[in-house]
């Protein structure tokens, strides 16, 4: 068979399959996103912070950098509602995003991408050492996992960790730097 | 997108145009909606999620509405990014999940198993050439409106769809055409 011809003919079938559908009124739509809007940007504060921790933590698991001699930034404590993604409830932080951490987060990201495989075992323990540390500095109330079956909000993710664009998304989501990238349009 | 040819094919992206004037929001809603559904349907493989890709992108291209000047391009960049988004596509799920819970209809139907193994395959390739194969064959897109849409060179994106047909046919057990 070839292959262009089967690609169009299952491109037909996926038009198809749309073609009965009504678009919703933009209106409902766009009032169901503003009604999010504000507990998603008090959710991606969360993220931010969730990321820059594990950012932290991984720098010290793989580096051998102390985390208590990191200073955290300047904010004050946030507390968040993060209901937005079936997840667990309110959680707070006293910690913000370093400023410095940026660069390292770019550097670790670099560093890990350098061979363009991220092993389960490399996330799983990235992961693990990022609950503890955002265990410790409050931010509780969020399961973390790898797994998609059991992740909440945050951090779940289905990698095949073998392939390499795989590996590679997966460390990007470790990073501040491309968090701050994928959170915006 | 509109075809001005006639075709019967209502996705035919060869008439994108790079500049319009102020058409209402509405109509472009009602026009392309059907189409990004569908794209984002193969680059996600679950019609749920799809409708909440689509509409997360739509949204933005609303937000947007006086800045962007080409807004078909625009919104199936915005979604295809979005579908390749670790972040977004795990949030856009979390909520389409939501939403079945509260509304059991779906309107997209599944798709026919043999369509679904192939958008399967199409999906396991890299990002860029999952992308560049669902416009062209889904959308009819030239090289360069793929281009631009998914944000590289002309050239880039030739050798994006070589590499991913050629991937495509070994993985699906077909023939490269000429």
């Amino acid at each position: 068979m070839r292959l262009d011809s089967v690609g169009r003919f299952h491109a037909k079938v996926v038009r198809q399959t749309v073609a009965s559908v009504n678009p919703p009124q933009f209106e409902e739509v766009e009032a169901a996103r503003q009604s999010r809007k504000l507990r998603s940007r008090i959710a991606g504060t969360v993220v931010v912070v969730a990321t820059v921790v594990l950012v932290f933590s991984t720098l010290a698991s793989i580096g051998g950098v102390d985390p208590v001699t990191l200073s955290p930034g300047d904010g004050g404590p946030s507390t968040a509602i993060v209901d937005d993604a079936g997840a667990v409830g309110q959680v707070t932080t006293t910690i913000t995003a370093p400023a410095q951490l940026l660069q390292e987060g770019l550097d670790l990201q670099r560093e890990i991408l350098a061979d363009d495989i991220v092993t389960r075992e490399e996330l799983e323990q990235a992961v693990a050492a990022m609950a503890v540390c955002m265990e410790a500095r409050g931010l509780k109330g969020v399961h973390w996992s790898v797994d998609p079956e059991e992740g909440g909000w945050g951090w779940s993710g289905g990698y095949s960790v073998t392939d390499s664009v795989s590996g590679a998304e997966a460390v990007s989501t470790l990073c501040y730097y491309s968090y701050v990238h994928r959170l915006g349009p | 997108m509109t075809n001005s040819s006639g075709s019967e094919n209502p996705f035919v992206a060869r008439d994108m145009p790079l500049v319009r004037g102020r058409e209402p929001f509405e109509r472009f809603y009602g026009r392309e909606y059907r189409a990004v559904l569908a794209l984002a349907y193969v680059l996600s493989g679950n019609p749920s999620l799809a409708e909440e890709l689509t509409q997360d992108a739509f949204v933005a291209a609303f937000r947007k509405w006086d800045e962007i000047e080409n807004p078909e391009g625009w919104v199936r960049s915005v979604m295809s990014k979005h579908a390749h988004s670790w972040f977004r596509r795990r949030y856009a799920e979390a909520r389409a999940l939501t939403r079945l819970g509260t509304r059991p209809d779906v309107s997209v139907d599944q798709m026919p198993v043999e369509t679904a193994h192939f958008w399967d395959a199409v999906r396991r390739l890299p990002r860029r050439q999952a992308q560049v194969i669902a416009l062209v064959y889904l959308e009819d897109c030239s090289v360069k409106d793929a281009a631009a849409i998914i944000g590289c060179s002309q050239s880039t994106a030739r050798v994006h769809l070589m590499r991913g047909r050629r991937r495509l046919a070994i993985a699906l057990d077909m023939e490269e055409e000429a």
